[in-house]
């Protein structure tokens, strides 16, 4: 009988232990959280390095107005900047010029994927955001000046957040010291990640202009200018000093994926009779010879 | 299910459903093990004598020879489906997803033509801004070429009372061809222009997209905007930049049911990201008109992992019957 009971029990720790295995093949294995060893320290860097290169691609992207999540880059870019930091104040890496050398790296590359991280969330919160943009200078250029003013009403709190997380991720840019990068790519994904961002900020600022416009000029004076520049006609408006105040802020070389919408606006300037920046006069023409518009190519 | 997540391509809607392409395993490893199967199949056997004899003491429905076996097979049943969900099968299949405009930059390495037209009439050389109409078209147009994709084609025709090709080939080196160009000469024949790139694109095997670079000032030649319609029929789609003042050219680009943009002093600031827009929605006409504005990708389907597994619990419970 004992030997009848045994049979049993080893089929069914066996069958155990199939399932066992067959869920482990499922799961995924947590990252340990203890302190890397020094010979990872390369591959670390290369993450880091990776990982910025991958969340500049994503902030291009994100101006798309769809990004794929990236939660899972986010925080592995943080469980890897925790793991550099860790790394580069453990004393062993000051004993030598090289291991302080790796130290000063670590702590270089954790700046990294911090600011990896902190691009992410740029990229997250710019890709809720560019449909309301997009809408804001679609009615504006429609000269549907009412459902332009109301999109910039709701876009202005994102607006707020943006810049904030703008400002974060150039911080955090800021914290890398790009000489303690190991290779020459390394400092070229870092530099393009700046680059990036800044280019963002300046983005940011010009549409933060047209939502300033958008609040401060009165909308029958914006429609007017608008539906002149679109019919090639002039107008002299009483209170039109304002909006040149406001149109001649615009720059549309910073407007990047805007930059067009930006000088479009800016356009009606020409409805104002005033000039751009170049110094032109409004009319396209100048006044130098041969300068005049031509009635034909005869 | 996790690659199609990798690939960013959640959000994009399929239109057509392939056929199964392969079936595959992804521990295929796992199959190493199955030699346990037959062990404890053995085992089992080894213990049959002594399972019958306690049926026929506790248990005298067992006596049923097709029950002993079934509950014999489940148990083999079960320890195959497992090994089997353990490796993970699955099939793979190719869809074909419709691309936004926004994420026109998928369609980077599907090859356009671009037969780009531009007026070097006198009238293209007055003053835009501190430099001149054509100089600010040439400078929009060598960012445009500068943005297309390695597989396209660029096919350069300057325009007056005469229609010119220049260049056929590489984007990258139309720019030489397009800074020789000067404005000095006579008449501007839209409407010829535009016929004359109707007749390439349409020959063309790949898709076409026709660029019109303009001050719009029509004075010779055919009608423009009944060259447009044709184009419009013929399904070619039209981008037209209007230089300095859209003239004729809103009406040439709503006959096409095409896009105008305005290249004016302002809008030059930001020739950069205007070339770029301007080459991103030229790209995707010409794509979309050719029905080509689609990425095939591959899908991982993990069902049959799903059903193995639920069949795994199901010979399981099954097996239960006779008792551990």
């Amino acid at each position: 009988m004992k030997r009848l009971a045994t049979r049993p029990v080893i089929f069914t720790v066996f069958a155990i232990l199939l399932i066992i295995l067959f869920a482990l093949t499922y799961v995924q294995w947590q990252p340990s959280t203890s302190s890397p060893e020094i010979e990872e320290l390369p591959e670390l860097f290369v993450k880091a390095a990776y990982g910025l290169n991958y969340s500049t691609k994503l902030l291009e992207i994100s101006l798309t107005g769809s990004i794929p999540d990236p939660s899972e880059h986010y925080s592995s870019m943080l469980s890897l900047s925790a793991k550099l930091r860790n790394l580069s104040e453990e004393g062993i890496l000051t004993y030598s010029r090289l291991g302080r050398e790796l130290r000063d790296s670590a702590r270089a590359y954790s700046a990294i994927a911090l600011a990896a991280s902190k691009l992410d969330t740029l990229s997250m919160e710019i890709a809720n955001t560019v449909p309301l943009i997009d809408a804001m200078f679609h009615n504006l250029i429609q000269c549907n000046i009412s459902a332009a003013a109301s999109t910039a009403e709701k876009l202005e709190p994102k607006l707020r957040t943006l810049k904030q997380a703008t400002d974060a991720a150039l911080k955090a840019l800021a914290g890398v010291d790009a000489d303690k990068l190991l290779s020459d790519q390394h400092r070229a994904i870092y530099s393009e990640a700046a680059e990036e961002a800044a280019k963002i900020g300046h983005m940011l600022v010009e549409i933060s202009k047209i939502v300033n416009m958008l609040r401060n000029v009165d909308a029958d004076t914006l429609r007017a200018a608008c539906i002149a520049h679109k019919m090639g006609n002039t107008i002299s408006l009483t209170n039109c000093k304002m909006l040149s105040q406001h149109l001649l802020a615009i720059n549309p070389s910073k407007g990047c994926k805007y930059g067009y919408e930006l000088g479009l606006i800016k356009s009606w300037l020409k409805a104002l009779g005033q000039q751009s920046q170049n110094g032109q006069t409004s009319s396209g023409t100048g006044g130098g010879a041969g300068a005049g518009q031509p009635s034909s190519d005869d | 299910m996790g690659r199609e997540a990798a690939l960013g391509l959640d959000s994009l809607q399929a239109t057509t459903n392939g056929a199964v392409e392969m079936l595959g395993w992804e521990h295929p490893e796992i199959f190493l093990l199955s030699p346990l199967i037959v062990l404890a199949l053995i085992l089992y056997r080894r213990s049959k004598k002594n399972v019958e004899a306690l049926e026929k003491l506790f248990v005298p429905v067992l006596r049923r020879k097709y029950l002993r076996i079934s509950l014999t097979l489940f148990k083999l049943l079960f320890l195959a489906s497992v090994l089997v969900a353990a490796a993970g099968p699955y099939y793979t299949y190719q869809v074909e997803e419709h691309v936004p405009v926004e994420d026109a930059h998928l369609l980077k390495g599907k090859p356009v033509i671009h037969v780009i037209l531009i007026d070097v009439s006198k009238s293209m050389s007055y003053q835009l801004g501190l430099t001149s109409r054509l100089d600010a078209a040439k400078k929009l147009l060598e960012t445009y070429l500068y943005k297309l994709g390695e597989k396209d084609v660029v096919h350069l025709v300057a325009f007056y009372g005469e229609v010119r090709p220049l260049y056929t080939g590489k984007p990258v080196d139309a720019v030489a061809a397009l800074n020789k160009l000067r404005a000095d000469k006579k008449y501007t024949a839209i409407g010829d222009a535009l016929a004359y790139a109707c007749s390439y694109a349409r020959a063309s095997r790949l898709p076409a997209v026709i660029l019109l670079v303009s001050d719009g000032k029509n004075n010779y030649g055919g009608d423009p905007v009944q060259a447009a319609e044709v184009l419009r029929e013929a399904n070619i789609p039209l981008a037209v930049v209007a230089v300095g003042d859209d003239g004729v050219l809103g009406r040439v680009a709503e006959a096409a049911g095409g896009k105008v943009y305005l290249l004016n002093e302002f809008t030059s600031e930001a020739v950069l990201d205007f070339a770029s827009q301007v080459a991103r929605d030229a790209r995707y006409s010409a794509l979309s008109a050719r029905g080509e504005a689609v990425i095939s990708k591959t899908v991982y389907d993990y069902s049959p992992a799903v059903v193995a597994a639920v069949l795994a619990v199901v010979f399981f419970v099954a097996s239960m019957v006779e008792g551990v």
